[in-house]
């Protein structure tokens, strides 16, 4: 199906090949086909339409340069544009000055509110707050017994009284302050946007706790129906900021987009997975090549992306050339693979690989520690590594939450890439990039 | 004994309980036009989209009403819902497909062979337990002896929430806390149900994205067991559909059958504002019947699935 509408939108894209500029004529196949993409990414149709209209707008009369193609120009109009609907930076998650921060959740049912509540706690737990579960579906079967268990699992405190959910609500902030939780969240029955009984309820249970901020909780995997559920929940309580569950099938996601469209709220965090760690911040652009599709549409964007860094790519390979590289440039690399999304899901992403990918087992955490190591570098010593002894790596390890071992294995690492990048240094040049870059991988 | 009409009225009642209803806003549309042009059309393609049918069908439908009804020309706007109920209708008949054991607008079991083996399968929070839950109450309701395997060895607390459905619907339930191995639980359930001559056996999975494949394979073996130990394929496999799920539901599928047969779906969360018209593509493509809608939170609030009734009631408004 994929490789379908990679043909179509490629074909579309040879029709403005060769013209300098950009019309209504010669885009209008591209915009349907990318239209399609969207409808079946499961972007809201009224949003899609607007979407594209946008591009159209922001397209036409664009001068085509030299270096990329038409086809590369509205790619990467589209993309720009998604990662700018879609909230363009992370937002950040607020914490309350008067602990405790007090987080509420809601969605309809199966949206996957009390794994993600575990896993929120988790994360919170790992930054160094104390945080409290609240278990105030007292509708579903076992659902109370369910967060429970998830709380033992990863040893966080679970509330529960046998009363109404306010009032389960309201005890547990109370029991939070006096027990010294700095952190609360609250996990509420999943409930449909139409019911009113149980919609007034939540809003209740708002009014009653007023969270720091509450999140709309949805299953990435919804269709067009996400902007009816969103928009009723957030007329009914005001949601800050909105959840993505289910993220690691393989849905396109374009519910993120519609709802983004429809309510104007951030996306705050996405779920993917069984594992109760694996809960990650969104990040608008990966969400972006997702919408667009698999492989080799994302790679149609990397194309366009390459294109327009060509002249970092030409500094990079000037400083390469010349010995010069240092830790400064190994970390914008780093930053190119980061910005690609994660090293799982970018194997993910291409078409014939997730089987492989169950078997390897990447540790994303390895590159987030490099990350930490070369940020708690001072910049000379970024520019310079020769300068790290003994207490500049000891101040490093402390600052990075890592140990001198590491520190020092990334340094022999980092000299030992400087080394083979010099002997390739004498052979054919482009052949050397490559190995250098496939090393970082 | 239901009553079938009392069935059809509360369908009706739970489907149409908002104005956004699916094709009703087909109705709303097109009374008062009087000409079949583009921008009709394009209302016409937009209400379509945005009830999840997806490109082809949508396409294909519009195709068709554009070769019947003479466009710019003065027209009925019956004419065109009907043509739009006919398309629809005759892809849903596509999946009917004639299951001779069982009657489900009944829940009677139409020949000797015991016990029955029904499988629930899906993807995690559709909706699997709970639509089991429904099921095992109306055979139970017939009299028939019932046991549910809670084969759901994954999820933190699976076994209590199938254990309070299992007593709402007074059937005995086999679970085993000491192994994490569903398919012991299922060969336990099979054991005894041979030895007790039961009627039916369900069993309950735990949700599973089809794109991982240690847990589709792990499927495939409990398909296997029951195989094994009863020389039959499972009577039944159905596969659990949320309503509100999108044009990912076609994946699931297609996915869902590389390691398993299925038998038919149950379409869930029917008593919200989506109207679960991802199966049209569903049914079109695989040719797989819907057998069950659910349409509540309640032990009684799973129908049969009836094609003609089921677009009869997404035309109300």
């Amino acid at each position: 199906m994929f490789e379908e509408l990679t043909l179509k939108l490629e074909s579309a894209f040879k029709k403005i090949r060769g013209q300098g500029k950009l019309t209504e004529k010669n885009i209008s196949d591209a915009l349907r086909e990318v239209r399609r993409i969207l409808i079946d990414a499961d972007v809201n149709y009224k949003v899609a339409k607007d979407f594209i209209e946008k591009v159209e707008k922001k397209s036409l009369g664009k001068e085509v340069i030299a270096s990329i193609t038409p086809g590369q120009l509205i790619i990467k109009i589209i993309n720009d544009e998604l990662i700018d609907l879609l909230g363009g930076t992370t937002s950040p998650l607020i914490i309350s000055n008067t602990p405790p921060s007090i987080y509420l959740l809601a969605g309809l049912q199966g949206s996957g509110k009390t794994t993600f509540a575990a896993k929120f706690a988790l994360y919170l737990k790992k930054t160094g707050m104390k945080p409290l579960l609240v278990a105030c579906d007292i509708y579903r079967p076992a659902a109370v017994e369910q967060l429970k268990q998830l709380g033992k699992q990863i040893d966080v405190d679970v509330f529960y009284i046998d009363k109404k959910p306010e009032e389960i609500a309201s005890e547990s902030i109370r029991f939070a302050k006096s027990n010294g939780f700095n952190a609360v969240i609250i996990d509420t029955a999943g409930r449909l946007h139409i019911d009113e009984e149980m919609m007034s309820e939540i809003s209740r249970i708002k009014e009653i706790v007023r969270p720091t901020e509450s999140y709309f909780v949805v299953d990435s995997m919804i269709g067009q129906d996400a902007v009816n559920t969103a928009k009723a929940f957030h007329d009914k309580i005001n949601y800050d900021g909105i959840v993505l569950t289910k993220l690691d099938g393989d849905t396109r996601g374009g519910c993120a987009l519609s709802i983004r469209a429809v309510v104007n709220k951030p996306i705050k965090f996405v779920s993917l997975g069984e594992k109760l760690d694996s809960i990650e911040v969104f990040h608008p652009d990966r969400m972006a090549s997702r919408i667009l599709g698999k492989g080799d549409i994302v790679t149609l964007v990397e194309k366009a992306q390459n294109a327009f860094d060509e002249k970092e790519a030409k500094k990079l390979e000037e400083k390469l050339k010349s010995n010069r590289f240092d830790f400064e440039d190994f970390r914008d690399q780093l930053k190119i693979v980061k910005r690609l999304g994660s090293v799982s899901q970018i194997l993910s992403l291409i078409p014939g690989l997730s089987s492989i990918q169950k078997n390897v087992q990447i540790d994303e955490k390895a590159f987030v520690k490099v990350e930490a190591i070369i940020n708690s570098m001072t910049k000379e010593e970024r520019r310079n590594p020769r300068i790290l002894n003994a207490s500049r790596k000891r101040r490093i390890a402390r600052g990075s939450g890592t140990s001198i071992q590491e520190v020092n294995r990334l340094v022999k690492q980092f000299e030992e890439m400087q080394k083979m990048i010099k002997k390739l240094n004498n052979m054919d040049f482009k052949k050397a990039f490559r190995n250098f870059n496939l090393k970082i991988n | 004994m239901k009553n079938l009409f009392n069935t059809l009225e509360k369908l009706k009642n739970k489907l149409v309980k908002t104005k956004d209803n699916l094709l009703g806003r087909l109705n709303i549309l097109l009374k008062g036009k009087t000409k079949l042009d583009d921008t009709v059309l394009e209302e016409i393609r937009e209400i379509l989209y945005l009830s999840d049918i997806g490109y082809d069908i949508t396409e294909l439908i519009i195709q068709k009403l554009k070769e019947n009804i003479k466009v710019n020309l003065e027209f009925k706007y019956e004419e065109v819902i009907n043509l739009v109920k006919h398309e629809l209708l005759l892809i849903l008949e596509k999946g009917e497909r004639h299951n001779s054991c069982f009657d489900y607008n009944n829940f009677k079991i139409l020949d000797e062979n015991r016990p029955k083996i029904i499988v629930i399968v899906g993807v995690n929070g559709t909706g699997k337990t709970t639509s089991l839950g429904k099921i095992a109450y109306n055979f139970k309701e017939n009299n028939y002896h019932v046991l549910i395997a809670a084969a759901d060895t994954f999820r933190a607390a699976a076994n209590e929430q199938l254990t309070v459905w299992a007593k709402r619907a007074s059937v005995e339930i086999i679970e085993n806390k000491n192994t994490k191995d569903p398919g012991a639980i299922v060969y336990e359930a099979l054991d005894k149900a041979i030895k007790n001559h039961l009627d039916v056996v369900l069993i309950d999975t735990a949700g599973r994205l089809h794109t991982k494949t240690d847990l589709m394979n792990e499927l495939n073996k409990i398909i296997r067991i029951i195989e094994k130990k009863l020389n039959k394929k499972p009577d039944e496999i159905f596969l659990v559909i949320d309503a509100t799920t999108g044009q990912n539901a076609v994946v699931q599928i297609e996915n869902f059958l590389k390691y398993i047969p299925l038998t038919g779906l149950i379409l869930t969360k029917m008593d919200g504002t989506a109207k679960g018209g991802v199966i049209f593509q569903i049914v079109d493509k695989f040719k797989i019947p819907v057998k069950f809608i659910g349409i509540g939170e309640g032990i009684e609030d799973l129908q049969p699935f009836d094609s003609n009734e089921f677009i009869n009631a997404i035309f109300e408004n």
